[in-house]
């Protein structure tokens, strides 16, 4: 599975991306609870603020846009977390969100419509692999 | 009225907004304000502005500005904001701190290229006290303004240094406040890239007010001095020369366009608002250095005129902005005045149609 965080925006406009690539490691299960943890469906419809942040985060079939306001709990967590494992790609010569989505759904397509059960099965069935998986592939 | 002496930054808010309530104080105040006109105005003199019906020409504000009244804030590395109080108008210097000085300075910077240029008595125009915070969050990337005041982060030291460093990005933050008491363009689409532009231009003023440079010497670089040596670039963006600022292994090339022909399309950034504003900066740019002399007179007053003039919506587009900054060059300078000849020609040669 792939999680995504695309940052564009603040004054500087340099758009920044971090991808993690998950294996079957011994974090996996962790990486579901946290990423299930999230909520999904409350996408913030909030006015577009003045150069503050605009994150996309995408992982285990689910996307979602916010402003780095509302990255806050568990969106927080996540973020920090593909932040801190990530290696950052910058600048605008990255791959078009679509092309990153293309690649994700070859990892999820028995997952296309993840509902919270299903994903949280599928973090079931994963539970301890060999470590070091876990890192970017 | 009292009979105290009046500062002419209050003669001219009276002016401007008393006239419904209290319309001899507000006629006096014209009045007292049309003797105290600056002799720098002469050369736009009053037959040349048909439509300064509704007040006094503003930049008769801009003799004694009351002041900044400025607060810096230090939020410690967290992302609470304000922080904690560290310097306040007139204080001394904060020991061992550039950027609670950095921001202490850029502030009053911005305060007077606005007060001295416009007329402007701060970001509301009604002398708001100048609020910002710094060392916002940890290797915290940018700066911003967040309704109320200028937040500013310390940079990860590898990219960026702290976002303090640049003055034409503090004028940009201040620029936002403005165009949200002004126009108030919609962060999004051409609206957005817009209010960028306009945050960009009125960066570029401060600093080449700050410096006494000229639209033919001064560089047209925003944010000059965030990049560590590290970086391949030279700025965050370059208002001249848009998509010139940077080529960098790390950053990738600086994506900005200088023409119609290249508009970025993209849901990233709000639909990039900082890549596009390329365009209607190099529109500036144009437009100053075909007047030539210092940008923030003619060429930023036909810019600051029409955001502040009521004819935008906050959904206007490139077009509608453009077509505005036409409509108010002939109101200032005339119908055959070649500084609205240069506003033509800047919007023909980056692509954007004027409707008349
Ligand atoms: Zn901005």
């Amino acid at each position: 599975m792939r999680v995504v965080v695309a940052r564009s925006g603040g004054v500087t406009g340099i758009a920044v991306r971090w991808v993690v690539d998950l294996g079957e490691g011994p974090e996996y299960s962790d990486w579901i609870v946290l990423i299930e943890a999230c909520p999904w469906d409350d996408e913030p419809d909030d006015p577009p603020a003045p150069d503050r942040f605009l994150y996309l985060i995408r992982a285990n079939g689910r996307r979602v846009t916010l402003p780095e306001q509302r990255v806050q709990g568990p969106w927080r967590e996540l973020v920090d977390r593909v932040r801190a494992v990530g290696t950052p790609e910058r600048g605008r010569a990255l791959p078009p969100l679509d092309d990153l989505d293309a690649t994700d759904d070859l990892d999820t397509a028995d997952n296309a419509d993840t509902t919270d059960d299903a994903a949280r099965t599928r973090g079931d069935d994963r539970p301890n692999g060999p470590r070091g998986s876990d890192g970017p592939a | 009225m009292r009979h105290f002496i009046i500062p002419p930054y209050l003669l001219a808010h009276l002016a401007d907004s008393a006239g419904d309530r209290f319309p001899r104080a507000a006629e006096a105040a014209r009045q007292a304000l049309r003797n105290d006109e600056p002799v720098r105005l002469a050369r736009a003199a009053h037959p040349r502005y048909p439509d300064f019906g509704e007040g006094t020409p503003r930049t008769a504000f801009a003799r004694e500005p009351r002041g900044p009244q400025r607060t810096i804030y230090d939020a410690r590395n967290a992302e609470e904001l304000p922080g904690h109080r560290v310097r306040a108008e007139g204080e001394p210097e904060v020991v061992e701190d550039d950027a609670a000085n950095e921001g202490y300075d850029g502030l009053g910077e911005t305060y007077a290229m606005f007060a001295e240029a416009f007329g402007r008595a701060s970001i509301d125009d009604r002398e708001l006290p100048l609020h910002a915070t710094v060392h916002y969050g940890r290797e915290y990337d940018n700066a911003f303004w967040d309704g109320e005041r200028m937040v500013f982060g310390d940079g990860d030291g590898e990219v960026f240094t702290r976002f303090t460093a640049s003055i034409s990005v503090i004028g940009h933050e201040l620029g936002h406040g403005v165009t949200q008491a002004t126009a108030n363009l919609e962060y999004q689409g051409q609206a957005g890239a817009l209010n960028e532009s306009l945050s960009d231009v009125f960066g570029a003023l401060v600093e080449q007010h700050s410096r006494g440079q000229d639209a033919a010497t001064a560089t047209w670089l925003i944010g000059a001095e965030l990049f560590t040596d590290a970086v391949e670039g030279v700025a965050l963006r370059s208002m001249k020369e848009p998509g010139s600022a940077y080529d960098d292994d790390l950053l990738g090339k600086d994506p900005q366009p200088g023409h119609m022909d290249d508009f970025v399309v993209t849901t990233e950034d709000y639909g990039g608002v900082h890549i596009n504003s390329g365009i209607p900066n190099r529109a500036f740019v144009l437009t100053a250095t075909a007047i030539g002399g210092s940008a923030w007179e003619a060429p930023g007053r036909i810019w600051y005129e029409t955001l502040t003039g009521g004819s935008l919506t906050e959904t206007s587009d490139f077009e509608t902005f453009a077509t505005a900054t036409v409509a108010t060059a002939t109101r200032l300078f005339g119908a055959e005045s070649p500084e609205r000849a240069a506003v033509v020609d800047a919007w023909a040669t980056v692509g954007v149609p004027v409707t008349e």
